[in-house]
């Protein structure tokens, strides 16, 4: 097995949905850091993240991810891990950097959460 | 695609990180025998390790110079070679959401025992960690 990396994306309802799919390690980082860049365009509101189709990451994703989101926050954008796999939660939990992202557990889930923190009525 | 005799042939000098990962992963699945495969977790952990440390060699060691792995029983021991003396360490983390210096502790963290030898041309980085199926 091995997948060859892919990174997608597309628009919907105003949220970037950026899936990066197949290895990812340091030979793909800078694309993932590009493809995830907050300001590439100003149309898009959130990002979401579709990691259901990795295969394999490193910690230069895990780079990649934490740039992107501190950019995102920066910026007042919404960042939204969604499927995360076992071996990126593995990551996250041994660098201890889990609780820097907020990750839904499939992609209608991450929809569902972007919309609710931009809903102006959130009490 | 791929030349003839070639596929099986563990790469003296894998060319990139997802080749060493192709080789230890075909190493792994030759030694498998049905019912005793490495546990995922165990394989992703491996693959983790194998990554971060060519990773290192070609980025921060001034090339990768050698690459060796080697399954004894649950036992698999890497050993990857680069040509720059200067140890591998970690660098100092100001806070979770700040990126970068992940790598070396985390080949710590998940090498069960890694030693770090200098050379006449380097240094060589050996990680010897369990491969083991349950019970391993």
């Amino acid at each position: 097995m091995n997948d060859e990396a892919e990174i997608t994306e597309i628009m919907v309802d105003g949220v970037r949905v950026v899936r990066i799919a197949g290895e990812f390690d340091a030979d793909e980082a800078d694309t993932v850091t590009a493809a995830l860049s907050a300001a590439r365009d100003g149309a898009a509101r959130a990002t979401v993240v579709d990691l259901s189709q990795l295969a394999f990451a490193d910690s230069s994703l895990l780079h990649a991810l934490l740039t992107a989101q501190r950019q995102h926050e920066r910026a007042g954008l919404a960042f939204v891990l969604a499927g995360v796999p076992p071996l990126v939660r593995r990551l996250l939990d041994l660098t201890d950097t889990a609780r820097v992202f907020t990750t839904a557990p499939r992609l209608t889930a991450a929809m569902a959460l972007v919309r609710a923190e931009a809903s102006p009525h959130r009490s | 695609m791929t030349p003839a005799g070639v596929a099986d042939d563990p790469p003296r000098r894998p060319a990139t990180a997802a080749a060493a990962r192709s080789h230890v992963r075909r190493l792994l699945q030759r030694a498998a025998t049905p019912g005793q495969a490495s546990p995922q977790a165990v394989v992703d952990d491996i693959l983790l390790v194998v990554t971060e440390l060519v990773t290192n060699a070609v980025r921060h060691g001034g090339g990768l110079t050698a690459f060796d792995a080697r399954l004894d029983a649950d036992t698999l021991t890497v050993s990857v070679s680069d040509a720059s003396p200067v140890p591998p360490r970690a660098v100092a983390r100001d806070g979770s959401a700040t990126p970068g210096g992940f790598g070396w502790p985390l080949v710590l963290r998940l090498g069960g025992h890694v030693t770090v030898t200098p050379t006449a041309a380097g240094k060589t980085i050996r990680v010897v960690m369990g491969a083991g199926g349950a019970g391993g």
